[in-house]
C-alpha cells in the first residue's frame, strides 16, 4: 500500500502511546521538523524529529533510567519498522538540561507539544553552544566532499544518486539555518532563505529551488543527469555563500567568538 | 620545493597507515603537485588522525581539487582541503552528527600546530592558533554527546551492535577525558595515558572510576553471549549517563 502523510502522524502517535508506559519519567515530548511545519514529502522527509524530556530523577536513578531505556529503545524499533521514509532516533533530554543553540529556535517557536507539560519558555542554550552553533556551516560544507567525486564520474549508479539525493535534502533543509547561524541570526528553517537573502545582498539562492523542484518529481534519481546537474548548481552555491561569509564575518571576527 | 621534509612530528603508531599515507602523498604530488601548497599530517588522540592539505591560491575551485584527491585514493582518515585563508577553521570546536559519533576538533589544532607531520611544500603549522578560550570546549563537547551519542545508542540497540556499543561508549567517555584535560592545558595525552591523567588532574574519584568500570565492560565485550551483552550494553549507556552527571561541574 503506497504510504501517506497519515503514516508519519501515526508514528508520532505511535511514540506518545510508548512514552505514556513510563508517563511518570516523562516530562513533555516536544515536536517540531516537517511533522509540525505539515510539509511532509512522503518517502522523502525523516522520522523522527521530536524531544523527549525525561524528568531529572530518571538520570539518577538506575532502575528507573534502565526501564526508560528498554521502553525508548522499543519506541525507536516501533519507528524503524513503520517509517515511510528516512528514519533516525528521537533525541532523549534531561528536562534541565540546555538544548543546543542548532535547535533552540525551531524547538521554542515552530513546534508543538505532544505530550505532557508545556516547557517551552524554559527550554535554554548556552553561550558556548551558540558559539559552536555559528561554525556549524564550515563543518557542513566539509562533510559535503565525499559528494565531489561525482561530479565528474562518468555514469551515476541509482545507489550513487540517492545518496546524493539525500545530500541534497539535507543542504536544503540545514544550509541556509547554518549559515544564518553563522551571521547571528536564529530563524527557522522556512525563514532561513529570505534572512539569508536579506544579510546577502545578490546571494543566488536558486540553487535551493533547484533542490526543491528535484523534490517535487515523482521519481526525483530517475535521471542521473539531472542529480548531477543540481549537485554541480548546489556545490557553487555553497562555494559562493562560504565565501561571502568569509567576508563578511571571518574578516571582522576570524576567530568566532573563540 | 623539497616533497619530503624532515619529519619532526608523531605519526601514527601503525605501520600500515603511514605507508597508506606516505603513498597516497607521493600519488597526490604526481598528479596535481601544481595546485597543491601544502601537506599536513596531525596525529589524534582518539582516532588515527588525519591530512589537512592546502591548494595554491590560484585553485579557484575547490570541489574540483577534492575530486582529484579522492581519484588519489586517500587512506581511511579525515582529510581537509581548504585554502590558508581558511586554516582559522580548523581552531573551532567543532562538531558531529549522528550516524558519526566523534569529531576530531577541538583536539586537531593542538595537534596539528605542536605534533603535525609536515609532507609537502610550506610548512603551515606556524599558521594554526590553538584555541584561545577552552572554557567552552567541554560543555560543547558533553552537549554533542547528549544530542548524537544517546540516540546513536538507541540505533546500536536496534541492529543489536551491544559490543560495538559497549566498546564505543568507553571510547567516548576516554574522549570527554581527553577534552576535559584542554582546560588543564594537557593536549598532548596519548590515549592509554588519557585516564590516568584524568584522575590525577581532576581528582574526581566517582568518574574515574566509571571510566574504569566501562573499560573493563569493554574488554569483556568480545566475550559475552547476545543476552549478557545486550545488558553490558544498557549497563555502558547508564554509565556514561552518569560520566555526564559526575563531570557536569566542568561546564562553565
Amino acid at each position: 500500500m503506497k504510504a501517506t502523510a497519515q503514516d508519519y502522524y501515526l508514528i508520532a502517535d505511535g511514540l506518545v502511546e510508548d512514552a505514556n508506559r513510563i508517563r511518570e519519567d516523562v516530562t513533555s515530548i516536544v515536536l517540531f521538523g516537517s511533522l509540525f511545519r505539515g510539509d511532509i514529502i512522503v518517502g522523502q522527509s525523516d522520522v523522527m524529529d521530536a524531544y523527549v524530556f525525561l524528568r531529572q530523577e530518571v538520570f539518577e536513578d538506575k532502575a528507573r533510567f534502565m526501564n526508560a531505556l528498554e521502553i525508548l529503545s522499543e519506541a525507536f524499533d516501533r519507528i524503524a519498522e513503520k517509517a515511510p521514509g528516512p528514519f533516525h532516533p528521537f533525541f532523549y533530554w534531561n528536562e534541565n538540561d540546555p538544548v543546543p543553540a542548532t535547535f533552540n529556535h525551531e524547538l521554542k517557536t515552530i513546534s508543538k507539544v505532544l505530550l505532557g507539560d508545556d516547557i517551552r519558555n524554559r527550554i535554554e542554550s548556552t553561550e558556548p553552544s551558540r558559539q559552536a552553533a555559528r561554525t556549524a556551516f564550515f563543518e557542513m560544507r566539509r562533510l559535503g566532499a565525499p559528494m565531489m567525486p561525482y561530479l565528474r564520474k562518468k555514469e551515476l549508479t541509482e545507489d550513487e544518486c540517492q545518496a546524493i539525493f539525500r545530500i541534497l535534502i539535507g543542504i536544503r533543509r540545514d544550509l541556509p539555518i547554518s549559515a544564518c547561524m553563522a551571521l547571528d541570526i536564529w530563524v527557522g528553517q522556512s525563514e532561513a532563505i529570505q534572512e539569508l537573502k536579506k544579510a546577502i545582498p545578490g546571494l543566488d539562492t536558486g540553487a535551493i529551488d533547484s533542490i526543491a523542484a528535484l523534490q517535487r518529481l515523482p521519481q526525483p534519481t530517475a535521471d542521473p543527469e539531472r542529480v548531477r546537474s543540481v549537485l554541480k548548481e548546489v556545490v557553487i552555491f555553497v562555494e559562493e555563500l562560504h565565501n561571502r561569509l568569509i567576508r563578511l564575518v571571518a574578516g571582522v571576527d576570524h576567530r568566532f567568538g573563540h | 620545493m623539497a616533497p619530503w621534509p624532515s619529519w619532526n612530528g608523531a605519526w601514527p603508531e601503525n605501520e600500515k597507515m603511514n605507508e597508506e599515507i606516505t603513498t597516497f602523498t607521493s600519488r597526490l604530488i604526481a598528479a596535481v603537485g601544481d595546485q597543491i601548497e601544502s601537506v599536513t599530517y596531525y596525529p589524534h588522540p582518539i582516532t588515527k588522525g588525519g591530512l589537512v592539505i592546502v591548494p595554491k591560491d590560484e585553485v579557484e575551485f575547490i570541489p574540483d581539487l577534492i575530486a582529484d584527491i579522492y581519484e588519489c585514493g586517500p587512506p581511511p582518515i579525515m582529510f581537509y582541503c581548504m585554502r590558508r585563508s581558511e586554516l582559522f577553521q580548523l581552531s573551532f570546536v567543532g562538531s558531529f552528527g549522528w550516524p558519526q559519533p566523534l569529531e576530531e576538533k577541538p583536539h586537531l589544532a593542538f595537534r596539528l600546530k605542536n605534533e603535525g607531520v609536515l609532507l609537502y611544500g610550506r610548512d603551515i603549522r606556524d599558521e594554526i592558533e590553538s584555541p584561545a578560550d577552552v572554557s567552552g570546549f567541554y560543555e560543547n563537547h558533553v552537549q554533542r554527546c547528549k544530542q548524537f551519542v544517546r540516540n546513536w545508542s538507541l540505533d546500536q540497540l536496534r541492529r543489536r551492535n551491544y559490543r560495538g556499543m559497549v566498546k564505543e561508549l568507553e571510547r567516548q567517555v576516554r574522549y570527554l577525558m581527553a577534552t576535559a584535560l584542554l582546560s588543564k592545558n594537557e593536549w598532548g595525552v596519548s590515549p592509554e595515558e588519557i585516564p590516568w591523567r584524568f584522575e590525577r588532574s581532576f581528582g574526581n574519584d566517582p568518574a574515574s572510576q566509571i571510566g574504569a568500570d566501562m573499560a573493563a565492560l569493554a574488554r569483556q565485550a568480545d566475550e559475552m553471549d547476545e543476552k549478557t551483552s545486550r545488558q553490558s550494553a544498557f549497563e555502558a549507556l547508564w554509565l556514561f549517563e552518569q560520566f555526564l552527571l559526575k563531570t557536569s561541574e566542568y561546564m562553565r
